[in-house]
């Protein structure tokens, strides 16, 4: 779960303060463990320092809370990318793939391309394994079909997603 | 490396609603392709029209050079006889043959002698890991034995394309994958194309490479073109 | 391909080997009828062709040749009658060595012999002299041969005059030649067999179509068995590359081969049967099982034709099926049948219509051609607008249902309502059979003589000299008998009394009860009617009496309650008078009558036709009617029994056809009563639609056909027709219930599932 890209996504929305970051962060992502504040502002500054975001000028109040962040053209870019690229299809990855369906959603962003991507590097991972099977041992062949098995549940849930595109997309823009 | 097996803009409706709406793809001498997509899409409608049991009402169906959908009903069924091999769900054992005649049908009809048939049926009968059941008549057969005699009659006349629209779609988790395991084996053996219509992944990973039909049309993935291609191709693609 | 198509017919399991069994006996209940009714129609043209000779006259045309005319051959037919059979008698006298001789005896007999038919000859063994020999001077020369017998029980005889004696028998004609075809449409001689040749051709049409179309539709029913399995294995034929050339040629062959067993099946049925049915007298005589025959072209023309036939068939109905490798994968509901399905019932209602305004076609051919018309247009009619008509009923019962059960049979019929029909089709045919024979038959019945009442009347034997034409006027008299023959007849024990019937021209008798009116009348002595009370009374003091000259000519009545008008005649003018009939009043035994009727015949050999009592002739007349009611109870027995069967198996073929869709309807909470509901409807709606209109057609038809034809106004048929009919309706309804314990068996759940 990459915490840098998910909160660089969310800035890319609109410039926003850390405080706002980390309450979309905790709804969306949290998942009943709100991310740290020290967590927030310490990959904010990296982030600023990376010139992915830049930070605006300090205003009135206490501490660096109300210092308002602004997404770059390079994170921009990389938040691009990120979303493009798909995820290593490994078992698990159900958090990161919710997270880039949900971005895109909030970015505007067509989510059946990546979902396709993502359909496309399964499928052809599944290819291996199955290959795997055809000419390995026995150890071999039960392996294969547990990541199978598990490449198919992911599978599954794209496809279930992408059916429901359009009613996430209205609930994560209200 | 050209196709031998196309469809281009093929258009198909069925009454007042449209099953294939421009499709296109090319697969080459070889290949094993899954054809993936959401029920209804018209998947098994473009089989049809790639093997010629159906005729596009607008496009073109090409087969090793030649316009198959301009072909006669009596020439395309011929041409179904000596060149393609079909795998289907179910139903399509005649329930009144035996085993071993069902698998010899396509070269009975072809005009062989019986006995040259039979004995061209019974060996691949054997090759499937079915010796012995070619006296029995489908009723009493299981689920998976039916499929690989369905699979034997397919290859049986040494088919250049081999059809199959959810070969494993009645059958149990083992079973299927005997039945795709035997016959990619023997589709690779032969040299035989594949065509593979399935929404299971799991079948769909047996082929080289998948098209999805959305809405009527092909498309691939990654936003390719669904063209000819082998195996490595498609990953290049990428 | 044709060992193909010979492997899937014969060996493709239990359930295509009882379809095969199936049709083959459809077909083979249809080729034996067709057989029978075939060989029927020759052996009827063969028995008509051996009653030519009976009808050989001086103005035949076989007249015309010129073999014999140096030696014409006097003769005279007669018929006479003993026992209630007809006997027909032949007068000959050779004029020289070559006049022409009668069929079936090697010379013309000479004075004092006698050629008698087998059947003749041992009546005359056990009849007693007086009753019957008597009246054949001589004594048996030999018998008579098949040629010259219409029937093995035909009562022929051929007596030898000499020429002096045949020209004291009036109506003595010459001929040179015997006829060897019947002369004409409505030839000659009164055989009482009721039927002539134009009779024989419209009831031999009208039965062929009557028998042959219920047996159509069991074939049909019987080949639909399994089509849905049939279909889904052409179809996978067809996936695997099968052309359609190669499918209807192995639907052909499959069909050929139930076809031919059941050709085999056919004549075998036709063998079998040939020795009893030559023994019903359907022409009022038995034929010679011989003449129940075939001839090789017929042979030939059903052995290769049926099968041949079949082969057809079966691909013009694959021709409209359409099997495509998909086959019955998407099967679209088929398009309901349309309004114009009721045009040929019309069109047989409009036909008949139009005769029974018009009248009838002058010739016999054309009469032929427009009844069969008609009645073929009708049963067909039938056929074709019933699935109309179902829908149409099934589409006012969905409209009006307010149970489930009612609205599902409603809608499943209203979707298929061929399928709902063709199974009470034959049921259908048959009760418009039923209808239309009952109606006619009762009609006919009012055409009856009307005996004259009264036990004496009824046995009151009469030699009648005088006949009446159609123009009303008196022909032919006799001279009184000698004294001896009144003493004769008055000796016979039996005998009442015996009255001369006087002819005095010009004198008439009106009698409104009788329905005559300027009938020509006939003088009685009152002192010999006193003697025979059953003939009326005379007014008190009169010595004669006026009465109707000829008792057979007028309507029914108890003669012996009336009073006869006064004849005001002197006496020696009734001396003078020339007989119009002789009546001998009996009391009916048979001996009485017999050695009346011989002694009349004895001394009045060739009277305008024998003597015979009231009764006899009332029988005669209405002896047409006997012969078509035995035919018609036949003919519809066995299309109700083929109709029976029709329904048998397609209960049976829709209990398989019904087994899915219902298993899934009781696994989703329908309970078991109201799919029986379900049955009911389907079954009964159709069949109660079509019955009505069936039996309403029958009426309707019927009517039309009395008036043109019979020229009466139709009568309800009796009660019989009435139960009949329920009980058919019923016994179909009880078929159909009759399969609901198998239901619960067959609707498990095991059938739904995935197969």
């Amino acid at each position: 779960m990459s915490v840098p890209l998910t909160l660089l996504g969310l800035l890319e929305r609109e410039p926003s303060h850390g405080y706002d970051l980390k309450r979309d962060y905790d709804t969306w992502f949290g998942r009943g463990k709100p991310l740290p504040y020290g967590q927030v502002y310490a990959t904010l500054s990296r982030l600023a320092r990376d010139g992915k975001a830049i930070a605006g000028p300090a205003e009135h109040g206490e501490g660096p809370d109300r210092k308002r962040y602004a997404i770059t053209e390079a994170g921009i870019a990389d938040v691009e990318r990120w979303l493009s690229e798909p995820a290593a299809p490994e078992p698990h990855l159900q958090t990161v793939l919710f997270a880039k369906v949900v971005l895109a959603l909030m970015l505007g962003r067509s989510a059946d391309r990546y979902l396709d991507a993502q359909r496309a590097a399964h499928l052809g991972r599944m290819r291996e394994l199955t290959a795997l099977k055809e000419r390995g041992d026995l150890m071999d062949t039960l392996l294969a079909d547990h990541g199978l098995y598990h490449l198919e549940a992911d599978l599954r849930w794209i496809d279930h997603t992408a059916a429901r595109l359009d009613t996430l997309a209205q609930a994560v823009r209200q | 490396m050209s196709a031998i097996i196309e469809a281009r803009g093929v258009v198909k409706s069925f009454g007042q609603t449209p099953a294939l709406r421009g499709a296109c793809i090319a697969v080459g001498p070889g290949e094993i392709v899954a054809v993936m997509g959401p029920s209804g899409s018209g998947k098994s409608t473009l089989l049809h029209c790639l093997s010629g049991i159906l005729v596009p009402d607008q496009g073109e169906a090409w087969f090793a050079g030649q316009r198959l959908d301009t072909l006669t009903e009596t020439q395309r069924s011929e041409v179904r006889r000596d060149k393609f091999g079909f795998v289907f769900q179910s139903g399509q054992l005649v329930p009144e043959l035996t085993a071993e005649e069902n698998v010899a049908l396509p070269l009975l009809l072809g005009g062989a002698r019986r006995a040259a048939a039979l004995a061209e049926a019974r060996a691949w009968l054997g090759r499937l890991g079915l010796d012995g059941l070619g006296r029995r008549r489908s009723g009493e057969l299981s689920g998976g034995q039916a499929q690989r005699v369905a699979l034997a009659r397919g290859m049986v006349g040494g088919p250049q394309v081999l059809f199959a629209d959810e070969p494993t779609g009645s059958l149990d988790s083992v079973s299927g994958e005997m039945v795709m395991s035997l016959m990619t084996r023997a589709a690779r053996e032969q040299g035989s194309t594949v065509i593979l219509v399935t929404h299971d992944a799991r079948v769909a990973a047996y082929a080289d490479r998948e098209v999805i039909v959305r809405d009527g049309t092909v498309g691939s993935l990654t936003g390719a073109a669904p063209s000819a291609g082998t195996a490595q191709s498609s990953e290049a693609a990428r | 391909m044709i060992r193909l198509g010979l492997r899937l017919a014969v060996s493709g399991g239990r359930e295509a080997v009882v379809r095969l069994v199936i049709v083959a006996i459809a077909v083979g209940i249809g080729v034996g009828l067709l057989l029978t009714a075939v060989s029927a129609a020759n052996a009827v043209n063969t028995q008509n062709d051996r009653y030519a000779w009976l009808d050989t006259s001086a103005s035949s045309p076989s007249q015309t040749g010129s073999g014999g005319a140096s030696a014409p051959l006097r003769l005279l037919l007669t018929t006479d009658e003993f026992g209630g059979q007809t006997i027909y008698r032949a007068d000959v006298a050779a004029t020289g060595p070559d006049s022409p001789v009668p069929p079936g005896i090697p010379q013309d007999p000479g004075p004092g012999q006698y050629y008698i038919s087998p059947a003749l000859s041992a009546l005359l063994r056990n009849a007693p002299a007086d009753e019957l020999a008597d009246r054949y001077p001589g004594h048996q020369t030999g018998l008579i041969g098949q040629a010259g017998l219409p029937s093995p029980d035909s009562l022929v005889i051929v007596v030898g005059r000499s020429a002096a004696q045949m020209s004291h028998l009036p109506g003595a004609t010459e001929v040179t030649s015997f006829n060897t075809t019947p002369p004409g449409s409505n030839g000659g001689v009164n055989r009482g067999d009721g039927l002539g040749a134009k009779g024989l051709d419209l009831v031999l049409s009208v039965v062929a179509l009557a028998l042959l179309l219920p047996v159509l539709i069991f074939i049909g029913t019987a080949t639909r068995l399994s089509a849905a399995r049939r279909e889904q294995r052409f179809a996978a034929m067809r996936l695997v590359g099968a052309t359609p050339r190669q499918i209807s040629l192995i639907a052909a062959v499959e069909s050929a081969v139930a076809a031919a067993a059941g050709v085999a099946i056919g004549f075998g049925l036709f063998f079998v049967l040939r020795v009893p049915l030559a023994a019903i007298p359907f022409t009022s005589q038995p034929f010679f099982p011989a003449e129940l025959s075939l001839s090789l072209p017929d042979i030939l023309a059903v052995a290769v034709g049926v099968p041949a036939a079949a082969a057809v068939v079966a691909r013009l109905a694959l021709r409209r099926v359409n099997i495509s490798p998909l086959g019955v994968t998407r099967r679209v509901t088929p398009a309901p049948p349309r309004a114009w399905r009721v045009l040929p019932l019309l069109a047989g209602l409009a036909d008949l219509g139009f005769f029974a305004v018009h009248g009838e076609p002058a010739s016999n051919s054309g009469q032929v051609l427009a009844f069969t018309t008609g009645f073929a247009l009708i049963m067909i009619g039938l056929v074709i607008a019933g699935p109309w008509l179902t829908m149409t009923g099934a589409r006012v019962l969905a409209r009006r249902a307010s149970r489930a059960s009612t609205l599902i049979a409603a809608r499943r019929l209203a979707d298929d309502p061929r399928a709902a029909f063709r199974a009470v089709s034959g049921l259908v045919l048959a009760l418009f059979i039923f209808t239309v024979a009952a109606a006619l038959i009762a009609t006919q019945d009012t055409k009856k003589v009307t005996p004259v009442d009264g036990a004496t009347a009824g046995n009151t034997l009469i030699d009648q000299f005088l006949t009446i034409t159609d123009g009303g006027s008196a022909t032919g008299s006799a001279p009184p008998p000698p004294a001896t023959v009144l003493t004769r007849l008055r000796k016979i024990p039996g005998v009442q009394g015996v009255v001369e019937f006087q002819a005095d021209p010009g004198l008439t008798i009106t009698n409104p009860q009788l329905q005559i009116q300027g009938f020509p009348a006939a003088v009685v002595s009152c002192a010999q009617l006193a003697g025979v009370p059953g003939l009326g009374r005379c007014p008190a003091g009169a010595a004669a009496a006026k009465v109707p000259a000829s008792l057979t000519d007028i309507g029914g009545g108890n003669l012996a309650e009336f009073t006869w008008p006064a004849a005001d005649v002197p006496a020696r003018r009734l001396d003078s008078l020339p007989l119009a009939s002789l009546d001998v009043a009996t009391n009916g035994s048979q001996p009485a009558i017999e050695q009346a009727r011989t002694v009349l015949e004895n001394a009045y050999p060739a009277g305008t036709g024998s003597p015979q009592t009231l009764g006899e002739d009332t029988a005669a007349a209405n002896g047409a009617d006997n012969a078509f009611q035995q035919l018609a109870d036949v003919v519809i027995l066995t299309s109700l029994a083929i109709a029976g069967c029709t329904l048998a198996v397609s209960v049976a073929g829709g209990l398989a056809d019904r087994k899915r869709p219902f298993s899934l309807l009781r696994l989703t909470g329908a309970r078991l009563g109201m799919l029986r509901r379900v049955i009911v409807l389907e079954s009964a709606v159709p069949l109660l639609a079509v019955a009505a209109v069936a039996i309403g057609t029958g009426f309707a038809a019927s009517a039309m056909y009395a008036t043109m034809e019979m020229r009466l106004s139709l009568v309800s048929p009796g009660a019989a027709y009435y139960i009949l009919t329920s009980a058919g309706i019923v016994l179909a309804l009880v078929l159909i219930l009759a399969t609901f314990p198998m239901l619960r068996r067959i609707t498990g759940p095991e059938t739904a599932r995935t197969e």
